[in-house]
């Protein structure tokens, strides 16, 4: 498994459909909400990326997406989590702060944005 | 052509990673989770683990002779310690940082000017490896703190205690090292 897909497996395996930020459908295409959207990095050995990820929850409650920002922190843990993926792993370590709320649009009542900071380390052979 | 600027295929799973925990208690031959209460102390910062070999050059003083020859070399005995800054300001760790203390009126510590036997104790510093399954641990004989209590208060911050601590050898068995090096599979608990 490439880096790439190592990193979409693990934002996909909270329940939420999961896209690379830039390539969220739109239109009829659009994805239902709620899901979760992060920003596809990649580097070399030993580097650490600073990512951005996104719950795009419905709701005027914070409930859900407290609960699942929870998880995801739980999930990575103290000290990180490593996943292994094709020339070593890659190491996701919780951001400062790592969560915050972010009123998404005023176009469209009710969209919340939790807005995720992660931290990527690549331990790659590459 | 082959370059020199690469790295092995296991590169990643032989990294040690994140602080480590300092134990009073540790059983290398059955690595399970330790308890709460084998943590000695939170800390914050890095650990630095030292063992030092102190050297003498035999053939120093014969003429003709290099330096630094390898059947020259003698060692003559280990310099080994553990520094830390602990954040976790207890009895327990007050008289852990002055090595020599006894207890006095309400609970207070006051230094002693010898040591006894029952300062000396085993320690353990434990870490984590990139796999998951790995464990290195750092195992001390007869430690006691050489740094002294030197503690630092912080507006808006953590008070922290400086520790340095130093692991001993003994004359009832003057070959053993009193530090050693494992890396160990870990145990479930239950296993």
């Amino acid at each position: 498994m490439t880096r790439d897909e190592a990193i979409f497996e693990f934002w996909s395996s909270f329940g939420l459909a999961a896209y690379e930020e830039t390539t969220v459908p739109s239109g009829d295409d659009a994805p239902k909400l709620p899901y979760l959207t992060y920003q596809g990095v990649s580097s070399g050995f030993g580097t650490e990326a600073q990512v951005a990820v996104s719950l795009w929850y419905f709701t005027t409650s914070l409930v859900a997406v407290n609960a699942k920002a929870d998880e995801i922190s739980k999930r990575i843990g103290m000290g990180g989590v490593v996943i292994p993926c094709d020339g070593g792993a890659v190491w996701i370590k919780r951001g400062s702060p790592f969560a915050q709320n972010v009123r998404a649009s005023n176009e469209r009542e009710g969209l919340l944005q939790k807005y995720i900071n992660v931290s990527i380390e690549f331990l790659v052979n590459d | 052509m082959w370059k020199a600027t690469r790295i092995s295929a296991d590169a990643a799973e032989k990294m040690q990673v994140n602080a480590g925990l300092l134990l009073n208690t540790f059983d290398v031959k059955n690595p399970v989770e330790p308890q709460d209460s084998a943590i000695v102390c939170e800390t914050t910062g890095d650990f630095s683990i030292t063992c030092t070999p102190e050297v003498t050059d035999f053939f120093e003083d014969v003429n003709n002779a290099p330096t630094n020859t390898k059947e020259g070399k003698r060692i003559t005995g280990w310099s080994c310690s553990l520094g830390v800054t602990a954040l976790s300001i207890t009895t327990e760790t007050l008289a852990l940082a002055l090595g020599a203390s006894e207890t006095i009126e309400n609970g207070g510590l006051r230094p002693r000017t010898q040591y006894t036997a029952e300062d000396f104790k085993s320690l353990y510093w434990i870490g984590d490896m990139i796999d998951e399954n790995k464990l290195l641990v750092v195992a001390m004989d007869d430690t006691v703190s050489t740094g002294g209590l030197s503690f630092t208060s912080t507006n808006n911050g953590k008070g922290g205690l400086a520790l340095t601590l130093t692991p001993h050898a003994t004359i009832a068995n003057i070959e053993k090292v009193p530090m050693a090096f494992y890396i160990l599979e870990k145990v479930a608990a239950g296993a």
